[in-house]
C-alpha cells in the first residue's frame, strides 16, 4: 500500500487561504537558525527577479528545531508575502544518527515539500538546503527555469575541489552513470528542480515509510527521475558551501547511509539498471561559473595508514566478499610506499561491484559490510590523491571519466554476478 | 549332601531359564528397536546431508563468520557433516534409551525417567549456548570493524577478548542451567570476568597510561578537529 505524505495540521488551511501557485521552492530544515535567514532571502531575491509576475511560495519544512529555525524563516521575509511553514515529525532515530547530507529525516521533510507543492498545484517546484552559505539568486533561475522549458528534473552541478566529495566522485557518480546510462554528476546534490508531474509521480511511490527516505532520500529522487522516463538535465550552480557537517558522524556512518542507499535502490531498481550499457549525456543549462575554490587539505598518508590497517585486519572479513585474485591485489599494494601507493581503477571497480553483489546476496550483516568497505575507500582515496595532487581540472577530469568508463567496461560482470545464484 | 547340590543347582538353572525365557523377547523388541533406530538415524543423516548441500548451508556457514572458530577446533568436519551426525547419534540415543526402556527393568525406568526429565534442561543449555555463540561472534565482527575504522589498538585482540568473554558468560549459563557444579562455575565465572576486567583496567590505565589519556581526550573531545583534520573532505 501507498502512504502518499501528507500535510501537516494546519498547512492545508493556509494553502487553501493562499490559492494555487506556480512555483514552490522547499527548505527543508532543522536547526539551521545561522543560515536559514540568508538562504530565504536568497530565495526570494531569485524569484523575484527572475520570476517576476509569476505566482510563487516558499515553503520551510521543519523538523522541530530548537534553535529558532523558523522563526528565523519568517523574519527574513517582509511581512506581506510569509513562507508557509511546516513541522514534520522527526523520528528520534533522525537525531540518534545525523545524515551525510541535508536534515534529519529529510525524507519527511521533501515529503512535506511534495504534498504542498501538489497541493498548490505548483508547476515547477525547487529545493535547496537550509545550511547552504553559497546559495545565491541566480540558483532559482537555473533550478526552475529549465522545468518551465519541458525537463521534469533538474540535478545540480556543483564547482567543487578535486578533493571534495570524494564519495560521490569514486563511488556514487560512477556507478549510478553506470547502473542507469545517464551522466548526472550529482545525484545525492540535495539541491534540484522538478516539474509538477514528477511530483505527482513522487507521492505515489511506496518511500515515505520506507528506510530509505531517512538517509537516502536524495539519491531515490534522482533515480526515481532516470528510471522513470522523465526529461532529465543539469544545471550549474557555481560552489557549494555548507555549515559545518554533522560532527557526531564518522566516515564509516557516512558510507553506510550513502553507498547503503545506492546499493538498496539498485535491488529495487534492478529491472531498470541490467540491461542498461554505456551512458550518455543529459542537457546542460547555465555555464561553469569562474569562482574560485578554497584550498583542501589532505592526508594521504593517515589513509595509507588505515588501508593497510584493514588489510593486516580485515583479512577474514574482505575474504568472504571479494575474490582470491582481488585479495592478492590488495595486498600486493598494501606494501608499496605511501608515496608510491597506487590502488588500479580496475580493482577499485570490482571492490565496489563485488561489495554491490555480497550487499545484494546478504553476505553479512549489512552495516558489518558497509563498514568493511572504509579501510579500502580511503585506499583509493588516497591513490586518487597521489595521483593527482600536482594536476590541473583537466588532468582530474579525465582520470574520473576514465574510472567512470571503467565501471561501464566491468557492468556485464555486476550483471552476471547480480543475477547467479549465490554459491 | 550330592543330591542336595545338584537339586539347588537345577533350580537355580530353571529360574534363570525362566527368567532369560521371560526376557528374550523384551531383549530381542530391544534390539530391534535399536536397530530400526539406527536405520531411522542414517536415513535422516542422509536427508539432512542432502538438505543442507541443497541449501548451501556450508557456503552461507561460512558467509556469517561462523566457521572461523569451527575451523579452530580442528575436527575437519564441516557444517553439514556435524549437522548429519547430531541427527544420527540424536536419533541413536533416543533409541537406545526406547530399547532399554523396552527391557521393563525397574531400576533402568527410574533412570530413563530422570533422563526425561533432565532432557528439558540440556535443550535449553543447548540454545543459551548456540545463542551465545552466535551473539559472540556478532560482536566480534562488529568490534573488529569498529576498533580498525576507530583506530583503537589492537582491534583483534579487543574483539577476540570480547568474544571470549560473551561464550564465557554463555557457558556459565548453560552449566547453571544444567546445575553440573553450579556454585563452583558461577564463583569460577565470576572470579575470571572480574580478573580479566581488572587486568584489562590495570593494563590499559597503567600499563598504557599516555594511551589512555590520547584515547580519553579523543573520545572526551567528540572527534575534535584533531581527528578529522585531513579527512573532512571525504
Amino acid at each position: 500500500m501507498t502512504l502518499e505524505p501528507v500535510l501537516p495540521p494546519g498547512l492545508r488551511e493556509l494553502i487553501d487561504a493562499r490559492g494555487p501557485a506556480d512555483l514552490v521552492v522547499g527548505i527543508p530544515s532543522c536547526n539551521n537558525a545561522g543560515t536559514i535567514g540568508e538562504v530565504v532571502r536568497a530565495v526570494q531575491a531569485g524569484l523575484a527577479e527572475r520570476f517576476p509576475g509569476v505566482s510563487a511560495v516558499i515553503v520551510n519544512a521543519d523538523g522541530g528545531s530548537t534553535d529558532g529555525t523558523p522563526e528565523a524563516a519568517r523574519a527574513a521575509l517582509p511581512e506581506a508575502c510569509p513562507p508557509l511553514l511546516a513541522q514534520y515529525p522527526v523520528h528520534p532515530v533522525h537525531r540518534v544518527v545525523p545524515p551525510y547530507h541535508g536534515v534529519p529525516g529529510k525524507g519527511s521533510a521533501l515529503g512535506t515539500v511534495f504534498a504542498a507543492a501538489g497541493a498548490l498545484g505548483a508547476r515547477a517546484c525547487a529545493v535547496v538546503e537550509a545550511d547552504l552559505r553559497s546559495l545565491r539568486p541566480e540558483w532559482m533561475e537555473r533550478l526552475l527555469a529549465p522545468v518551465l522549458e519541458g525537463f521534469d528534473f533538474v540535478a545540480p552541478l556543483y564547482l567543487r575541489h578535486k578533493f571534495d566529495g570524494t564519495i560521490n566522485t569514486s563511488i556514487v557518480y560512477p556507478l549510478t552513470r553506470a547502473l542507469y546510462g545517464w551522466r548526472i554528476r550529482q545525484p545525492i546534490g540535495g539541491d534540484f528542480g522538478c516539474s509538477g508531474r514528477f511530483v505527482r509521480h513522487c507521492l505515489g511511490q511506496p518511500v515515505w515509510e520506507a528506510d530509505l527516505a531517512r538517509f537516502g532520500i536524495d539519491a531515490w529522487v534522482t533515480t526515481t527521475a532516470v528510471t522513470g522516463g522523465f526529461r532529465v538535465c543539469q544545471s550549474f550552480l557555481g560552489a557549494k558551501v555548507h555549515d559545518a557537517k554533522a560532527p557526531d558522524l564518522a566516515l564509516a556512518g557516512m558510507l553506510h547511509q550513502v553507498v547503503g542507499s545506492v546499493f538498496e535502490l539498485m535491488e529495487s531498481h534492478e529491472d531498470a539498471w541490467q540491461g542498461v550499457r554505456g551512458s550518455a549525456a543529459v542537457p546542460l543549462f547555465g555555464v561553469e561559473p569562474p569562482v574560485g575554490l578554497d584550498p583542501v587539505r589532505v592526508d594521504a598518508a593517515r589513509m595509507v595508514r588505515a588501508y593497510r590497517r584493514g588489510v593486516r585486519e580485515l583479512e577474514g572479513i574482505w575474504s568472504l566478499v571479494l575474490g582470491l585474485e582481488a585479495m592478492e591485489e590488495l595486498r600486493r599494494i598494501g606494501v608499496w610506499d605511501p608515496s608510491r601507493f597506487l590502488f588500479p581503477e580496475e580493482l577499485w571497480v570490482r571492490v565496489v561491484y563485488d561489495f554491490a553483489v555480497a550487499f545484494h546476496r546478504g553476505v553479512m550483516d549489512r552495516q558489518h559490510l558497509l563498514e568493511a568497505l572504509t579501510p579500502l575507500y580511503l585506499g583509493w582515496v588516497a591513490s586518487f590523491v597521489g595521483e593527482t595532487r600536482h594536476a590541473g581540472a583537466a588532468a582530474v577530469a579525465a582520470m574520473e571519466e576514465r574510472m567512470c568508463l571503467q565501471f561501464e567496461a566491468q557492468k556485464p560482470e555486476l550483471s552476471g554476478l547480480w543475477s547467479r545464484r549465490s554459491p | 549332601m550330592m543330591d542336595a547340590l545338584l537339586d539347588n543347582l537345577n533350580r537355580i538353572w530353571i529360574t534363570f531359564h525362566a527368567k532369560v525365557m521371560a526376557l528374550l523377547p523384551r531383549l530381542l523388541a530391544a534390539l530391534a528397536v535399536f536397530l530400526a533406530g539406527l536405520l531411522l538415524g542414517a536415513l535422516l543423516r542422509a536427508i539432512v546431508r542432502r538438505g543442507l548441500k541443497l541449501a548451501s548451508f556450508d557456503q552461507r556457514f561460512e558467509r556469517s563468520g561462523l566457521s572461523l572458530p569451527l575451523r579452530r577446533t580442528r575436527l575437519g568436519w564441516s557444517p553439514t557433516e556435524m549437522a548429519g551426525g547430531a541427527a544420527f547419534w540424536g536419533t541413536a540415543l533416543s533409541a537406545g534409551i526406547f530399547s532399554l526402556n523396552a527391557l521393563e527393568i525397574p531400576l533402568l525406568d527410574h533412570m530413563i525417567e530422570a533422563f526425561f526429565l533432565y532432557l528439558p534442561k540440556v535443550f535449553v543449555a543447548g540454545i543459551v549456548l548456540a545463542a551465545g555463540f552466535l551473539l559472540a561472534n556478532f560482536l566480534y565482527r562488529a568490534t573488529l570493524l569498529l576498533a580498525v575504522n576507530e583506530e583503537l589498538p589492537s582491534p583483534r585482540l579487543l574483539a577476540a577478548a570480547l568474544r571470549l568473554l560473551v561464550n564465557l558468560l554463555a557457558f556459565a549459563m548453560a552449566m547453571e542451567q544444567l546445575g553440573v557444579a553450579r556454585t563452583t562455575v558461577t564463583v569460577a565465572f565470576a572470579i575470571l570476568f572480574g580478573s580479566l576486567m581488572l587486568a584489562l583496567a590495570l593494563a590499559f590505565g597503567l600499563g598504557g597510561r599516555d594511551l589512555a589519556r590520547d584515547f580519553l581526550a579523543r573520545r572526551l573531545a567528540q572527534r575534535g578537529p584533531d581527528r578529522e583534520e585531513g579527512l573532512k573532505h571525504l
